[in-house]
């Protein structure tokens, strides 16, 4: 982000919400324009700086010693809190014999919660024993309901089946087998059969096709149809009074 | 075993010289131990264009369709056969297609617009779902807003 232009700084503050007109005030938002590498850390010390001492600071005698008596004070004051601190806490500690007294109040306040927590665990397990019985019961019924289904499911199957065979049993009367190739090669020999067929705007179907094999043109014979059955829209006069013209 | 269909062209022939020609096809189905369930006789008529079969131009064809049942092993072997014999011009072997149910009326479910019908709902459950394997392990934004504010 912080490589990106001026543009993505107005947008994320006028998405933030912190002002509708971002970008008045984006500009003085603080921008980097890139990233100088840095060397890395494992390199350690450059070769060309490895015997090179830092100068040490020119001081006079007097404030050496005065530099010194503060580093002294310092390391006294906090030997002698850090002691303080240890010496406190030993005396507290849960050997020692202040400690290893149990006055008789300890005891009931100990007693007391003993019976609160004991009364809390009967309350949260009754409520758990409840919540688990009903768990249980929900289960037992999805169960329960899904193995019906699963039944229902395995009959609807079988009934399928079932439909299937005896609709092939009816078939199979009709089957072409060896015995009787010769009769149904016959058959099929004499019966031509036409699938292609034409409607007109009428409704009226045309069963087969216009041309015959020798060219000749041969006009399929309708079906008649009496033209009152048909719809108002393909009659050629309209018996509707609403589809009659006014004069 | 499957029931196929076949549509089979015999080259134009004398009456007793097609019988035979059809009875060597139901033979050869009969020996994959298939059975035919139906013949029918499309009559003579034109081929669409000029074939050649065995070195022979034919323009005139008996068609015929077949519809037998056979085991799936067999049907290469079948349509392989079929291209040995003479008589034979074309003979190829479909699945059947199973005829679309025009029994109901479903004009109200088809004129209702676009995402309240029954296919694009379909379509459009099947996107998301193939978007969000897409997207799995990608990380989530999160912030609500219709816009990315950090593109890089």
């Amino acid at each position: 982000m912080l490589r990106s232009g001026p543009q993505v700084l107005r947008r994320a503050v006028v998405s933030m919400g912190l002002d509708s007109t971002g970008a008045q005030h984006a500009a003085c938002l603080q921008q980097t324009r890139g990233l100088r590498p840095r060397k890395p850390f494992g390199l350690g010390l450059a070769k060309s700086k490895w015997f090179i001492l830092p100068r040490k600071p020119d001081h006079a005698q007097d404030e050496w010693d005065e530099l010194d008596r503060l580093e002294q004070r310092y390391k006294h004051f906090i030997e002698s809190i850090s002691q303080f601190c240890i010496e406190e806490n030993l005396k507290h500690a849960a050997g020692s014999a202040e400690a290893g007294q149990r006055t008789s109040e300890d005891d009931d306040e100990w007693a007391e919660s003993l019976t609160l927590i004991k009364q809390w665990n009967e309350e949260v397990a009754a409520k758990r024993n409840e919540r688990l019985a009903m768990e249980r019961k929900a289960k037992e019924e999805e169960i329960q309901n899904q193995l019906m289904e699963a039944e229902r499911l395995r009959e609807q199957k079988l009934q399928e089946i079932e439909e299937y065979i005896r609709k092939e049993k009816e078939l199979s009367k009709t089957y072409i087998t060896p015995e009787n190739i010769d009769k149904a090669i016959e058959e099929c020999l004499e019966k031509v059969v036409d699938y292609n067929w034409a409607m007109d705007a009428r409704g009226q179907k045309y069963v087969g096709r216009y041309v015959t094999i020798s060219g000749e043109v041969e006009l399929p014979v309708a079906d008649t149809v009496e033209e009152d059955s048909l719809p108002p829209l393909f009659q050629s006069s309209p018996s509707g009074s609403s589809f009659r013209r006014q004069p | 075993m499957p029931t196929y269909e076949m549509s089979i062209l015999y080259r134009v022939l004398p009456k007793e010289k097609l019988k035979e020609a059809m009875k060597t096809t139901a033979n050869l189905i009969f020996q994959e131990g298939g059975i035919i369930r139906k013949m029918s006789n499309l009559g003579q008529q034109a081929t669409p264009y000029r074939m050649f079969v065995h070195g022979q131009p034919v323009k005139q064809a008996h068609y015929f369709v077949f519809e037998f049942d056979c085991p799936v092993s067999s049907v290469q072997k079948l349509s392989l056969e079929f291209k040995k014999y003479e008589e034979i011009t074309r003979a190829n072997i479909f699945s059947p297609v199973i005829p679309l149910d025009f029994s109901a009326c479903k004009i109200e479910e088809e004129t209702q617009i676009a995402p309240f019908r029954k296919d694009v709902i379909r379509m459009l459950s099947l996107a998301k779902k193939a978007q969000e394997e897409r997207d799995e392990g990608k990380t989530k934004p999160n912030h609500g807003l219709d816009f990315d504010p950090f593109p890089l």
